[in-house]
């Protein structure tokens, strides 16, 4: 019997530690960063959209993305779209999206519709 | 009790015990309720985030008098044929359905800010924040001899997509050869700065194919074109020199609405077609609710968090807000996100970003297939209390097919980022 209780206990603690660390992620998140990355996503959309003229920013490297990120703001071509952003952003800012973008699976992860009716 | 249901009832119990006041609770504790009004590209995607990054803790509701979202951008593109009110027309049903947003079709007739409610007729909605996202209205009061009913029936002005843009279309379909048309720009600041002159170049393109003797008149109450310049101008020359009289610094001064003669400050025009984009205010309702700054026209905000200047708990979004970025569907999409970022922050009682950063970037058609750009970084500036454009911004070198295949996936991706 003390046996299974100290089971149960490892258990129970294993899963509050798993739950205590998904929590913990989530209130981690940098959220100037998450704010930002999403003003990316307007044009470099999570959905199946033509991603060979705009590709989608989920999970790409992250040194690839600080390089490609590099090579626009010191490219001459100033008249470039992302040649245009990369030289407004900070370097801060762009190795915090490399991380954010490199950790992401899906942009947008869908909000279940609630099983009851929250409202009134 | 069979097996099934005691095993049901055990891990039921077992979860109870194991798991008092840790992430069910807290996941599942609601923030409050944030009523939106409107839903265009600002309300809606405020509406996504904040049910997203809130992990649904947030209820929101939006008001919205269309049953269907249309879409501004690309609009232009159903003047010369190359789209159609099917292409920019999209349903709410994917924001209900994935995000759990209530949708009202309704209109909203009053806010009372000292109450927190909103008044749908004899119905009244009671919120934590409110969000007033409900674009542009058109003030009359320099051209008395235009209204509501003859911009929906003669002389559109096809600013706010829909009926008036099909209305805009079949007035050139049936236009002889040989005709004039005019449209007028108002003094800035308007929604869509680059847009009037993209309706030009989608206008003459129309009429370059199929009615090549007729003329594009562009009375511009400014002094010169508002956004994209040199880009228009090239385009202007390159294409359609034959077809487009550009006069700027022309005001409206008399329109007949009977025979679509107009009088503007350095000529008298009689036309065939007339578009007139009257000058425009933040929405009626946000003026009408005291939201709007010492000009009246505008509404002033906190960027830090889109809270207006005047009444708290009261948030403006998009083409309302008198900004330093212009007014455009990336912009007002940006600043819902950081909106809604602010307000689960403050409901949560975390601190807000203190440093809002986003981006704009905007396509405009000059033919078929040919576009140009603009596109910029703003941050929030801390001394001046706004959002400035940081450095490296511009524009294109000029019109490309390149751009063309961008813009057209900047469209289907803004709608896919607001809407699903």
């Amino acid at each position: 019997m003390r046996r299974t209780i100290s089971r149960t206990v490892l258990l129970s603690t294993l899963i509050i530690k798993l739950l205590y660390v998904s929590e913990g992620v989530a209130e981690e998140v940098n959220t100037h960063i998450r704010t930002l990355s999403s003003s990316c996503a307007t044009c470099h959309s999570h959905s199946s959209i033509n991603k060979s003229v705009i590709p989608t920013l989920e999970g790409i490297d992250a040194s690839y993305f600080i390089q490609k990120m590099q090579s626009y703001r010191n490219s001459g071509e100033e008249h470039e779209v992302m040649t245009q952003h990369a030289k407004g952003l900070t370097e801060l800012e762009i190795k915090q999206l490399a991380d954010y973008f490199a950790q992401q699976k899906r942009a947008c992860p869908l909000v279940k519709k609630p099983a009851i009716n929250l409202l009134e | 009790m069979d097996r099934r249901t005691f095993v049901k009832a055990s891990l039921a119990g077992v979860g109870s015990i194991l798991l008092p006041n840790l992430s069910y609770a807290k996941s599942n504790t609601s923030l409050g309720h944030v009523v939106i009004v409107g839903g265009g590209f600002g309300g809606a995607t405020a509406a996504k985030y904040l049910r997203m990054w809130s992990n649904g803790r947030v209820t929101v509701t939006v008001i919205e008098p269309r049953s269907k979202f249309i879409s501004c951008p690309v609009s232009n593109r159903i003047l010369s044929g190359e789209a159609d009110l099917q292409t920019i027309t999209h349903a709410y049903t994917p924001l209900q359905d994935n995000y759990g947003i209530r949708f009202i079709n309704g209109v909203v007739d009053k806010i009372d800010p000292d109450k927190k409610r909103v008044q749908i007729g004899t119905e009244f909605i009671s919120y934590d924040r409110l969000i007033v996202a409900t674009g542009i209205d058109f003030d009359y009061g320099t051209i008395p001899m235009i209204n509501a009913e003859i911009q929906a029936t003669s002389i559109p002005h096809a600013w706010k997509a829909g009926a008036q843009t099909i209305l805009l279309r079949d007035q050139l379909s049936v236009m002889p050869d040989g005709g004039v048309v005019a449209i007028t720009v108002p003094m800035v600041p308007y929604r869509c700065p680059p847009g009037p002159y993209e309706r030009a170049c989608q206008i003459a393109y129309y009429l370059k194919q199929h009615k090549p003797k007729s003329k594009l008149i562009v009375l511009d109450a400014n002094p010169a074109i508002t956004s994209k310049r040199q880009l228009f101008e090239r385009a202007w020359h390159d294409f359609y020199r034959d077809i487009i009289d550009y006069q700027p610094s022309s005001t409206i001064e008399n329109v007949d609405v009977k025979t679509l003669t107009l009088a503007s400050t350095f000529g008298r025009y009689k036309v065939d077609v007339l578009n007139i984009i009257p000058p425009q205010t933040a929405g009626r309702l946000a003026l009408d609710t005291g939201l709007g700054n010492g000009t009246k026209h505008w509404c002033d905000v906190n960027f830090l968090d889109y809270q207006s200047k005047n009444i708290p708990d009261i948030h403006v979004l998009g083409d309302s807000v008198s900004s330093i970025p212009p007014k455009s569907a990336h912009v007002a999409t940006s600043q819902a996100k950081v909106c809604a970022n602010a307000i689960i922050a403050e409901l949560a009682g975390e601190p807000v970003d203190q440093e809002p950063v986003f981006a704009n970037t905007c396509y405009s058609f000059v033919d078929g297939k040919q576009a140009v750009h603009v596109a910029n970084v703003y941050r929030y500036n801390h001394k001046d209390q706004d959002m400035q454009a940081a450095s490296g911004g511009g524009i294109s070198a000029r019109h490309s097919t390149d751009e063309g295949l961008q813009a057209d996936v900047w469209a289907q991706s803004i709608w896919a980022d607001a809407l699903t």
